[in-house]
Parts: C-alpha cells; sequence; structure tokens
C-alpha cells in the first residue's frame, strides 16, 4: 500500500497544495520586505527550499508514469 | 494245606446233625470257615439279602424249603456265587440236570469228604471267573476309554486342521493383501539383507527406475547403480542397521537423464535375537518439493530485495523532502521572530503551518509504510492512562476554545490504570481522535472521554463527541488512507492519513481501534490497549534534560558539518542568539575532520547526509582522533531509525536531534553541551582553580 500511498494523486496534490500556500506567502511577504533586510534573506530562503520541495513532489509525478 | 482266609458259607440244612457233620468235615481238612446255616425260603433269603458268601450248600429236599428253588433264588441274588448240592438221596439224573443248572457239584452225604476239595476248587474257580469278568470289564472299560480318547483326539486334530487352514488363508490374504499395497504404493519400497542384497522391490520401484524385480533380487546398489549413487545409497542402509532404528535421509536418484530427489525411510527388520536381518526403505519422490521450496527461497529473498529498495525509497524520498521543509520551517520561525505587522505575521503563520501539514503528510506516509513493512520502531512502557488522556487533552485545548467546545476527562478510577504503549505514540494517536472529535464537532459541542475495561486485560479509552454522527456506509470507509467522507471540500484541516495511521499504530502496540455512531447524535472513537498492574515509571532522568543555559561569557567554537546550505544558514542565525559562539561549518565529511582537528570546536554538529563519506564515519573518525574524542558530537538528521540512533549513541555521539528542529531545542542543546564541557574543563585545568 506504501507504493500507492507514494504515487497516490491526492497525496501529491494535497503536497502541492500545501507548498503553494507556502510559496504564496512567502512571495507575498518578499513584496513587502526590505531588498537588503535578513527578513529579505529568510524570504528567499525559504521560496528556494519550497521550489526544491516542489520540483522533487513533480518528479515523484514523473517517476510514477511508466508503472500506471 | 491251610487256607489263611476264613470261607463264608451259606448252608441250607434244617439237620443240626449234617449241619455238624459238614462244619466238622471242613474243619478236619483244615478249611476255617464261618457257616451261617438256614432251613426255610425266607431265612435264605433274608441272609442272602444282607451278607456275601463265597460259596452255598444246599440239601436237596428240606421239610420247609427244596434245593431246587434255592439255587434259582441264589442264580438271581448272587449269580457269581458257587451253588453246590449236598445230598443222601439225589438219584443221577436229578444230579446232572441241577449241574446244567449251573450248580457247581453235587456231593452225596455219605461221600462228604469230597466236600472240602470241591469248596476249594469251586472257590477258585469263582475266583478265576470273577478275575476273568474283572479283567473283562477292566479291558472293556479300557476300550470304550481308548475309543473316547481316538475321539477326542481326532476332534482336536479336525479342528486343529480347521485352524491351520483357516491360518493359513489369513496368511494368504494378508500377504496378498500387503502385496497390493506395496504395488500400489507411489513410494518406491524395497527390502535388502544385512548384505546389502535385495530381497524385494514394488512395482513403482520397477517401473520408476526401470528394472525388473526379477533383475534385481540378490543383486547389490553397487551391481545396479553408479557408484557414488551405490556408496550412499550403502552408507544410509548401514547407519540404520548399525542404529537398529528408523532414519530420514534425502537420497538423490537417477531416472534416465534426471536427477531426481527422494525423501526416504530406512529401518532394519529384526529377528526375533533382536539382530537385524534385513534393511527396508520406503522413499518418496520429493523433487517438486525441492524445486518449489528452492523458488519460494527466490521468491523470498527478490521480495526482501525489494522491500530493501523500497525502504531505502522511502528513507530517500523522506530525507529529500524533509530537507527543504526543514529549512522553510527554520526561516519561518525566524521570520516569525522579527517586528512586523499583524497582517505579515499572519502570512508568516501560514507559511508556518503550510510547512507542518506537509511534514505531517510526510510523516503519515512513512509511519504507515513503516508499520507495513514491519519496521515501526516503538518504545513500549507502562503508560498511565489519565495523565497520558490529560496531556492529550490539554494539547487539543486551543483547538477547542475557538469552537467553545468543552473537552472531559472521566475521573473513572479506570483512569488510574497503566496501558502497554509506546509514550509518544499513544499520543499521537489520542491526538488525532481529539482533533476529529473537535474538528467534526458542533459549536459549543462536547468532547467527553471515557474508560472501560473491555477485557480482563484491556482498556478502552472512548473519545466521544456529539457531532452529526456517520452513517453506517461510510463508516467502513472511515479507516482508508485519504478517505475524508467529503471534508476535503469543507474548511476542515486534515491530510486523510490520521485514522489509517492510527489503526496501524494501535495495532503495532498490540491494541485495536474502531468507532460507533449514531447519525444525528455523534461518534464514539475508540483505541483499546493491553493494561498492565505495576507502574514502574521513573521519569526523573527527563527533568534535567530541561534547558541548562550556557550562560558564560566564554567564547566556544561549534563545528556544523552539513552540506545543505540553507541549513548552516539557518544554524548561524540560531547561533546568532548566543554572541560568545563562533560558528565554523564544513561542507563534507572530509573538510570537517581537518576543520575539527584545526579549530579544535567545543562542539560538532554533523549531518548524517554528506556528499562524500556517510556522517556514521564521519564520527568513527572524530572519536578515533585523540585530541577530538571528548569533543561532544550532536548529530542532526531527518530520518534516522531508531536501530541508526541507538548504533550512532553506542558510536560516541553525544545527543541526536531530528530534523526540522525547534529553535529553543537547538539552542538547549548547545547550552547542555556548553556547560558540560565548562564543568570538564577544571578536571584539565586543575591547578589553576586550586585556592
Amino acid at each position: 500500500m506504501s507504493d500507492k500511498l507514494l504515487s497516490n494523486a491526492r497525496w501529491r496534490h494535497d503536497l502541492k497544495n500545501q507548498l503553494g500556500i507556502v510559496l504564496g506567502f512567502s512571495e507575498l511577504l518578499l513584496q513587502d520586505a526590505p531588498p537588503n533586510g535578513s527578513a529579505h534573506l529568510d524570504l528567499q530562503e525559504i521560496l528556494k527550499a519550497a521550489q526544491q520541495a516542489m520540483k522533487l513532489v513533480e518528479s515523484l509525478e514523473e517517476l510514477d508514469e511508466p508503472v500506471a | 494245606m491251610a487256607d489263611p482266609e476264613v470261607i463264608r458259607i451259606l448252608h441250607v440244612e434244617d439237620d443240626p446233625h449234617d449241619r455238624e457233620l459238614v462244619g466238622a468235615t471242613l474243619r478236619q481238612d483244615g478249611l476255617s470257615a464261618s457257616i451261617v446255616a438256614v432251613a426255610t425260603r425266607d431265612e435264605f433269603e433274608a441272609v442272602l439279602g444282607g451278607e456275601t458268601f463265597d460259596v452255598i450248600l444246599a440239601d436237596d429236599r428240606l421239610p420247609a424249603f427244596d434245593g431246587l428253588t434255592a439255587q434259582r433264588i441264589a442264580a438271581e441274588r448272587a449269580p457269581t456265587v458257587p451253588f453246590m448240592f449236598v445230598s443222601g438221596t439225589l438219584g443221577e439224573e436229578t444230579a446232572v440236570e441241577r449241574i446244567k443248572n449251573g450248580a457247581v457239584d453235587y456231593i452225596l452225604k455219605q461221600r462228604l469228604a469230597r466236600l472240602p476239595g470241591s469248596i476249594r476248587r469251586a472257590i477258585a474257580e469263582a475266583r478265576t471267573r470273577s478275575d476273568h469278568a474283572r479283567a473283562e470289564i477292566e479291558v472293556r472299560r479300557l476300550n470304550a476309554a481308548l475309543e473316547e480318547r481316538v475321539l477326542e483326539r481326532t476332534a482336536q486334530l479336525a479342528e486343529a486342521n480347521r485352524a491351520l487352514a483357516e491360518r493359513e488363508h489369513a496368511l494368504r490374504a494378508s500377504e496378498s493383501r500387503l502385496n497390493a499395497i506395496l504395488d500400489n504404493s507411489p513410494a518406491l519400497i524395497c527390502m535388502k539383507d544385512a548384505d546389502g542384497r535385495y530381497l524385494f522391490v514394488n512395482q513403482q520401484f520397477e517401473r520408476v527406475l526401470g528394472v525388473s524385480r526379477t533383475d534385481v533380487v540378490g543383486r547389490t546398489d553397487h551391481q545396479l547403480f553408479p557408484p557414488r549413487l551405490a556408496d550412499m545409497y550403502r552408507a544410509n542402509d548401514v547407519e540404520a542397521l548399525a542404529r537398529r532404528s528408523a532414519i530420514s535421509v534425502e537420497e538423490p536418484a537417477v531416472h534416465g537423464n534426471d536427477v531426481h530427489v527422494y525423501a526416504s525411510a530406512k529401518f532394519p527388520l529384526l529377528g526375533s535375537d533382536g539382530e537385524p536381518y534385513a534393511i527396508c526403505a520406503i522413499s518418496t519422490d520429493i523433487t517438486g518439493r525441492k524445486l518449489a521450496e528452492d523458488e519460494i527461497k527466490a521468491a523470498r529473498l527478490e521480495a526482501e530485495r525489494a522491500n530493501r529498495a523500497k525502504s531505502d525509497f522511502l528513507s530517500r524520498m523522506s530525507h529529500d523532502l524533509r530537507t527543504p521543509l526543514n529549512a522553510v520551517l527554520g526561516f519561518a520561525q525566524l521570520l516569525a521572530t522579527d517586528r512586523m505587522s499583524d497582517e505579515q505575521l499572519e502570512c508568516v503563520r501560514q507559511i508556518l503551518k503550510g510547512g507542518e501539514h506537509l511534514l505531517d503528510l510526510i510523516n503519515e506516509v512513512l509511519d504507515i509504510a513503516r508499520i507495513e513493512a514491519g519496521h515501526l520502531s516503538l518504545s513500549p512502557e507502562p503508560v498511565e492512562v489519565h495523565e497520558i488522556v490529560s496531556h492529550a487533552a490539554s494539547l487539543v485545548a486551543p483547538l477547542a476554545r475557538q469552537r467553545q467546545i468543552m473537552v472531559t476527562v472521566s475521573e473513572s478510577p479506570l483512569a488510574r490504570i497503566s496501558v502497554v504503549a509506546d509514550r509518544q505514540r499513544l499520543v499521537q494517536i489520542l491526538l488525532n481522535l481529539l482533533s476529529n472529535a473537535v474538528k467534526y464537532n458542533r459549536d459549543v459541542g462536547t468532547v467527553s472521554i471515557g474508560f472501560e475495561r473491555s477485557s480482563d486485560s484491556m482498556l478502552r479509552i472512548n473519545v466521544t463527541d456529539t457531532g452529526t454522527g456517520i452513517s453506517p456506509q461510510k463508516l467502513r470507509l472511515l479507516f482508508r488512507p485519504f478517505e475524508r467522507l467529503g471534508a476535503e471540500t469543507t474548511a476542515i484541516e486534515g491530510t486523510g492519513l490520521g485514522l489509517t495511521l492510527s489503526r496501524g499504530l494501535a495495532e503495532a502496540m498490540g491494541g485495536s481501534i474502531g468507532v460507533v455512531s449514531r447519525p444525528g447524535s455523534g461518534s464514539t472513537f475508540w483505541v483499546e490497549l493491553r493494561t498492565v498492574n505495576e507502574l514502574p515509571v521513573d521519569r526523573t532522568h527527563l527533568a534535567d534534560q530541561g534547558a541548562i543555559e550556557y550562560r558564560l561569557g566564554r567564547p566556544a567554537t561549534v563545528l556544523y558539518i552539513e552540506d545543505n546550505l540553507s541549513n548552516v544558514r539557518l544554524m548561524e542565525r540560531v547561533l546568532g542568539r548566543r554572541p560568545s559562539v563562533t560558528l565554523a561549518t564544513a561542507p563534507d565529511g572530509r573538510r570537517g575532520v581537518m576543520q575539527a582537528l584545526a579549530r579544535r570546536p567545543d562542539v560538532v554538529l554533523l549531518d548524517l547526509h554528506l556528499p562524500d563519506i556517510p556522517g556514521e564515519e564521519v564520527l568513527k573518525q572524530l572519536k578515533a582522533e585523540p585530541l577530538l574524542c571528548d569533543t561532544p558530537v550532536v548529530v542532526l538528521s531527518a530520518d534516522a531509525t531508531p536501530g541508526q540512533v541507538r548504533r550512532l549513541l553506542a558510536s560516541g555521539a553525544a545527543a541526536y536531534l531530528t530534523k526540522p528542529f525547534a529553535i529553543p531545542d537547538v539552542l538547549a542543546m548547545i547550552d547542555r553541551m556548553l556547560h558540560l564541557r565548562s564543568q570538564a574543563a577544571p578536571v584539565i585545568e586543575e591547578s589553576d582553580r586550586r585556592e
């Protein structure tokens, strides 16, 4: 079942959804952050990490296709 | 001539002179006699009925009786007693007639001198006659007995013959039955003498090995089979013979070009002296089973390999996803400490919540996968139900308060019972049930937690809500993964994995989970666990794990060996809170060890996943350096298994922290390490401290 769970579309959908929320709010905050402040740097880190996670989730989908 | 015995004489005579004369004649002759004299028929009959006599003498003519009548009576009553006439008047003709009638003699009174001799002769003759008669009777008796014995013996012989025939018949039946069994057996059956010469083989033996009984009998294995096989068969036979009991062995056999494997039962046949005289073997072809076993073994190895691959994949996935989420949460935590507007703070909270939800999604899937693979590691211990339930209830209290839902815990004495559970995992289950009970409740509802004994050894914790309840059709779907029963279209949050995971956890702890629902009035979710009687919970060691803040202004160095730059950045920001601490970093294991040697840090933080060498190996190298072996090494990882953690601690790691870590935890850990080190320092610098 764990294979099914990992390849479960809803699970991936939920992951992407939540990552979307993280990305959205981070971008929103980034617009207001002073360019050279520490918050700006922190937000960039958050965005970078969330994008990386998003890529991983998408790569899981590709991994899934030949099996299906 | 003297007769030793007294002759008993019955004398029929009325004349006393004659009586006396007879007596005197006999006495004179030396015959001793007892004489009973009678004169009438009545007397004669009476005396004859009462006594026995050797001889009867009778006068022929008496006044009240006569000799002829007496002779007739005597012939009837005492036929074996010699009867003799003694008379003075009898003519020759009468005498002849009397003798014809059975009298033994006729003696004239005038010639009485003949009497003793005649009596003797008569008695002797009577004796002979009587002996003859006895002998004859004896012969007859013997003959009869003999005849009887012959009959008896004949009957016995007939019976014996019949029994023999029956036995023979039974034996033949038994033998043909045995032959039928032997010949129809699917097993190869053979019998050899103690020297290994075949005595018998069954039809299957002939058929399978392509030999005929007549060719085999009398020969040995070495004359019939390839030498190495024959050696093996003979060795097994010899072993069974030596043991005098059955042995089970596997023996290969050649069928044409194929090699088959047989399971053979070999047992000696013992004679009445207890010595084996033959060896019998029953062999079953197990080639198919052996092949199947090989296949099963191969399949199991393949499954294990696939399982390992799967768990490797899960482990990698978990790490790959948790690393960026770790960064998201870390930086979001830092942001939250910045000064910002409420609106901005709300955005940060959304980011934190998103990150936590993502971690839940990943952790829950991984936990379910671990439970399925049997890799979930639990630390079962006695846990007091009331304590853990109250703890879980306090955790959902904020969520419940938002919707004015009251959470109550029953004060039943049952709550004081302890159950066997992994503390952390039980909290996880209870939180899942309680947060569901709050989330799916109505506003201003209640969540009540109660307890009941479901059996002698099981305690049930009931979590009852006042929600809308669940229809029986939907109840079945509840514990399926991602099944949110339509809640995905509502504002209620959840991963859809909570109940699946809770069920798996409860079962892994030897318990179970279930639900009872009344649509319209609410549901009761329950978890049931095994109870314990004793309460050996010693938690004192947890108390001193509280943060001992490192407040000394003494400069300290922390080396962080980590390849992920986000994590490094995060750690820099975290340690920014401890101005006296300098952070040194190394991007891989090799440079980590070099940096450690160069800078002699006070604490090393070590990531397990490094691009060059595994973290465990780095730990060993650090511990092997004499200059560094006392330096505490804290291992940081997102996915170490409990076994790995144990190994790491055994290899000398000072502590282990799971990513994503909470900032206060990291600070507390570093404070504690530096504090311990500053306490250890005086040992080295003892002379400075001396007063």
